[in-house]
């Protein structure tokens, strides 16, 4: 199927939110110690105290507390990265986008904005590589992740372009956390993971 | 109704394969792997910690995919500590690598689906299933378990989400952290197949790409 459109939004949104999410949180009285351990690991990495309440996605994802490190751990590897965070929204947007990924487009247009997108960027994300306004640099992420997400890989024009502003960790760190952001709204859209600080889901802007 | 990672237009005819390997390693890496004096201290420890973890000796040969991505040392380690939790994970082993398999053959990656020949045979895949593996989850081989598997890997590489009845299937037999780590896996694969692919990650001798069986 085709990138969603804005009028197709809403019926993805439904098709993912639209039921109970498929694994219940857990509450925190019933962590067990391997859990409240990797919590307190993972968050003094962050260097911020464990909050009291976990975020939906951490409540569901710590019943495998194993894998919540390493998933963990491979954000704050990608949040510390070699790719400038504006340019690394912009993929992650984009992904997100072409994943119909409610909580996580959501959240990454909040984080974006963070990192000075405007409204209308995120539109124009939206809208894709062809519209008018990006930078050569700019097309060519939002390009690549529409290469990796329809063909697996990155083709000789686009890898030219990126190759001319970026350095070889940032050409190699694309294709993997376009990769890692793919495999969060797998996991994220599959479990029906509820709405979180912003309800509006994939009609945020 | 998301966009899909499985291109419409399925040739698997023998002209077909060669032209996909062709664009993908046709070309010498986009990338050079380091050579064996360039990898420092650092990387080498990373690289015991991980083998010592799955049991491997530490000074055997570094394949070439490692000492390309050692050129990011951060996530080199992320990939790999994850790479590790999940072989080392709560999936049945054989029904991780049918998964794999059908992922490295539905991406069409060279490097992915040749090395998960291998690995799957060593945890009980015969070669009738590698066959079977290439049809899909509508081939007679599977049992409606090993089918629900392979459909889920279908419906999140094409719509990144796994359906009701899919994961219905799936809940009858696995448990929470089986369910949670299963999209994650896939998701982890898809990832390794785009670095390779994007790389053009030479294979290794005993890998003869999407032809092995």
């Amino acid at each position: 199927m085709s990138v969603l459109t804005a009028d197709g939004a809403a019926a993805r949104q439904q098709q993912v939110n639209g039921g109970p999410e498929r694994i219940a949180q857990l509450p925190r009285a019933d962590f067990p110690p391997e859990a409240q351990a990797i919590c307190e690991q993972v968050f003094a990495a962050l260097g911020i105290d464990t909050p009291d309440s976990l975020a939906p996605y951490f409540a569901i994802l710590i019943k495998h507390p194993g894998l919540f490190q390493r998933q963990m751990e491979a954000g704050i590897t990608f949040f510390r990265g070699a790719i400038p965070m504006a340019e690394r929204e912009l993929a992650i947007l984009r992904v997100a986008w072409r994943a119909g990924a409610p909580y996580e487009w959501s959240e990454h247009v909040a984080i974006a904005k963070g990192c000075g997108w405007s409204e209308a960027d995120v539109e124009r994300v939206i809208a894709g590589p062809e519209a008018e306004g990006w930078s050569d640099h700019q097309r060519a992420i939002l390009r690549a992740v529409d290469e990796l997400h329809g063909d697996t890989m990155i083709s000789d024009a686009t890898w030219a372009t990126l190759s001319a502003s970026w350095n070889e960790a940032q050409l190699l760190e694309l294709p993997a956390l376009v990769g890692q952001y793919l495999m969060v709204a797998m996991i994220q859209n599959s479990i029906r993971l509820p709405l979180g600080n912003d309800p509006r889901g994939l009609a945020a802007r | 109704m998301a966009a899909s990672l499985i291109r419409d237009a399925q040739d698997y005819s023998a002209e077909a394969i060669a032209a996909r390997e062709a664009e993908i390693n046709g070309k010498p890496q986009r990338i050079a792997e380091l050579q064996l004096e360039e990898i420092d201290g650092e990387a080498r420890e990373i690289i015991r910690t991980i083998r010592s973890s799955t049991g491997k000796e530490s000074d055997s040969v570094i394949p070439g995919y490692m000492r390309t991505t050692l050129r990011h040392p951060a996530l080199f380690r992320a990939q790999m500590q994850m790479g590790t939790t999940i072989f080392k994970g709560v999936l049945p082993p054989r029904e991780r690598e049918l998964a794999v398999l059908r992922i490295g053959w539905l991406l069409r990656a060279p490097y992915e689906w040749g090395e998960h020949v291998d690995i799957g045979k060593r945890y009980g895949i015969t070669d009738a299933e590698i066959e079977a593996l290439i049809v899909g989850p509508g081939a007679p081989a599977w049992t409606d378990h090993e089918r629900a598997i392979l459909t889920a890997v279908e419906e999140l590489l094409a719509n990144q989400m796994i359906s009701d009845a899919t994961w219905a299937t799936l809940a009858a037999r696995w448990n929470e952290q089986q369910l949670i780590e299963f999209p994650m896996m896939v998701g982890q694969y898809v990832a390794t197949a785009f670095v390779q692919n994007s790389l053009r990650i030479t294979l290794a001798d005993h890998n003869p790409g999407l032809t092995h069986r």
